[in-house]
């Protein structure tokens, strides 16, 4: 097998958050962790995958997507330390610019977080879920097992194939059809090929439940998980819904990325499992907020100039929920006046000027106030909109293209 | 007799599904539906259709897109994208609007390479107004990293006219092959004319 840089960042090897739809519910006390502190590869197969892990590593360290926030870094890895305890010393965190929602953890402890992820959770308990999910991956050894599932099923394909075409043969020379074994050999390799994607959800669900304990046991509302994938399910809803289009909770046997009501069900069962009566755990959002907060609006650039309005507006409405500030006013208005559907023109200058009455506006708050001013006919104000963005960022990239509008 | 037959005519299909580039030739030439008139000072070659490009869009190369790509887009109207994209795909470049403003014109083309070409790191280095094809427009230099994690510098110049847009781009890897190609790009540029 080979373990590439970009598989490594877009989640592909080592598990993605949510990835595959999961199997029939765990118990998450029913497993116990396979890997402990210091934990080294026992096999050949095992040392080759964390060789091919360390290569990947070594070109991940140095690729240009990280993201430079040592701060963040450093409170990304406590919550790691927070659910791994001893174990979390073998592991090494990278932050990446990347819009999407995932994470991964690599057998040899290498933890991916996306940007997109720190964008989509609110609290430290639903950051502290999907670095779980990842962690249960980890401490149940599921890339190996994964990749030995595939190896054994792979090679029961090619055994059924070679031997259906000699008793075809067999049977055609003896003056019968030999289609018959063919077809035989056909049904058989259906079906191990469906088990290939059967036992990914069942390492799904692992991971999902062992996640849940680890998030208790670091003292976490294991709540948290369920959240985050009631979000996540509303936020692809409402991406569809924003392209007219209908969300399909795929459920068939060889789903790869689907987002699951029922996986939702089984994490709020778990919780209770655990915690049969909600009680007051540690839920980390102020702390989370403040650890966010030299970021936030970089983030949420990412985020909107992808350009998915569904996405990006059902995510800004949410954080709204923990109030408004002159940033996500400002992104709401980015959302509409990329849209540019009609109306949003109307909307987009309306969310800037509520943007710029907020004290934290961005600068470009205030560009983009101005424009809309300009655009509506208001001259006067649109310039003295503009001209306060040349006072707060006289050195902004586009001065001079302002300059130039003041001056028309 | 019948093998280099053969062959002959297995060479003669590869070399038809091949893509076709063609030679530019350092000599006045009207590219985009012969919207914009530039006049190379170097030799550049003619790129095939690419999967996003759109029929008022014309691409050159001197080493390869992947190094250095000169776009020109010419004649787009009020309503259609500078790529082709799918109605109902979620993430999608914004339409071009005569009404635009310069923020809107800059956040279009950031878009397009953050959907197009995945980058995920985008930092605008400037916009200045300048005038291209007789009209007023802007000048907007940025710098993103895209699929490939390859470093790339990226300088557009755009204009609208009669309601249309014109706009020349030069997007090429940041070490070496960007600063060689802008010579000649910043020189067809300033000469361009509709």
């Amino acid at each position: 097998m080979t373990v590439s840089r970009r598989g490594m960042i877009a989640g592909g090897l080592c598990g993605c958050a949510f990835g595959t739809r999961a199997a029939a519910r765990i118990a998450p006390g029913a497993m116990l962790p396979l890997v402990d502190a210091g934990y080294r590869p026992t096999d050949a197969d095992e040392r080759g995958m964390w060789r091919d892990c360390d290569r990947a590593e070594e070109e991940l360290a140095a690729s240009n997507l990280l993201v430079d926030a040592p701060a963040l870094h450093a409170y990304v890895s406590g919550i790691i330390h927070n659910l791994l305890g001893e174990r979390a010393a073998g592991s090494r965190l990278y932050l990446v610019h990347e819009p999407t929602f995932n994470a991964s953890m690599a057998p040899n402890g290498m933890m991916v977080v996306h940007s997109g992820l720190l964008v989509r959770v609110r609290t430290e308990a639903q950051c502290a879920a999907v670095l779980g999910h990842e962690a249960g991956h980890f401490c149940r050894k599921h890339n190996i097992a994964g990749f030995r599932n595939r190896v054994h099923r792979q090679s029961a394909m090619a055994f059924v194939a070679v031997g259906s075409n000699v008793m075809a043969g067999a049977t055609a020379m003896a003056g019968g059809n030999g289609r018959s074994w063919i077809d035989l050999a056909n049904n058989v390799n259906n079906g191990l090929f469906a088990s290939m994607f059967a036992f990914d959800r069942s390492q799904e669900s692992e991971a999902d439940a062992y996640g849940l304990r680890l998030l208790a046991e670091a003292g976490y509302s294991p709540d948290a998980a369920a959240a985050v994938w009631q979000q996540l399910i509303e936020e692809r809803q409402a991406s569809a819904a924003a392209r007219s289009k209908h969300y399909r909770a795929r459920a068939s046997a060889f789903d790869t990325h689907p987002p699951d009501a029922v996986r939702m069900a089984d994490l709020s069962l778990s919780a209770r499992e655990i915690a049969p009566v909600p009680s007051p755990r540690r839920d980390g959002r102020d702390e989370f907020r403040r650890a966010v907060a030299p970021l936030r609006a970089m983030l949420l650039d990412e985020l909107v100039k992808q350009n998915d309005p569904g996405a990006s507006l059902y995510l800004i409405n949410a954080h709204a929920t923990d109030g408004w500030d002159g940033t996500l006013r400002f992104y709401e208005g980015e959302a509409y006046r990329l849209r540019d559907a009609p109306g949003d023109g109307a909307t987009a200058a309306r969310a800037f000027a509520a943007a710029v009455v907020f004290d934290d506006a961005p600068p470009v708050a205030w560009r983009a106030h101005g424009y809309a001013l300009l655009k509506g006919g208001h001259g006067e104000d649109g310039r003295r909109a503009l001209a306060r963005y040349l006072d707060l960022d006289p050195h902004a990239t586009d001065a001079a293209m302002v300059r130039f509008a003041l001056n028309q | 007799m019948t093998r280099p037959l053969t062959i002959v005519a297995l060479c003669t299909m590869l070399t038809a599904c091949a893509p076709s580039y063609t030679l530019v030739t350092a000599a006045p030439a009207a590219v985009a539906r012969n919207s914009i008139k530039v006049s190379p000072a170097t030799a550049w070659n003619k790129a095939p259709k690419g999967p996003f490009d759109i029929a008022w869009e014309e691409n050159w190369t001197a080493n390869g897109a992947l190094l250095d790509r000169v776009t020109f887009i010419g004649g787009l109207p009020d309503g259609q994208a500078i790529a082709r994209q799918r109605p109902k795909a979620d993430r999608q470049v914004p339409v071009f609007r005569a009404t635009m403003s310069p923020q809107d014109l800059v956040a279009m083309v950031e878009t397009y390479h953050r959907i197009k070409d995945g980058a995920t790191v985008f930092e605008a280095q400037g916009v200045e107004p300048v005038t291209f094809v007789g009209a007023p427009g802007l000048r907007f230099d940025y710098t993103y990293i895209g699929t490939d994690e390859v470093k790339r510098r990226g300088r557009t110049i755009l204009a609208v006219s009669g309601s249309k847009l014109y706009m020349m781009a030069l997007d090429g890897a940041a070490i070496h092959y960007f600063d060689t190609a802008l010579v000649d790009f910043s020189a067809m540029a300033a000469s361009a004319r509709l």
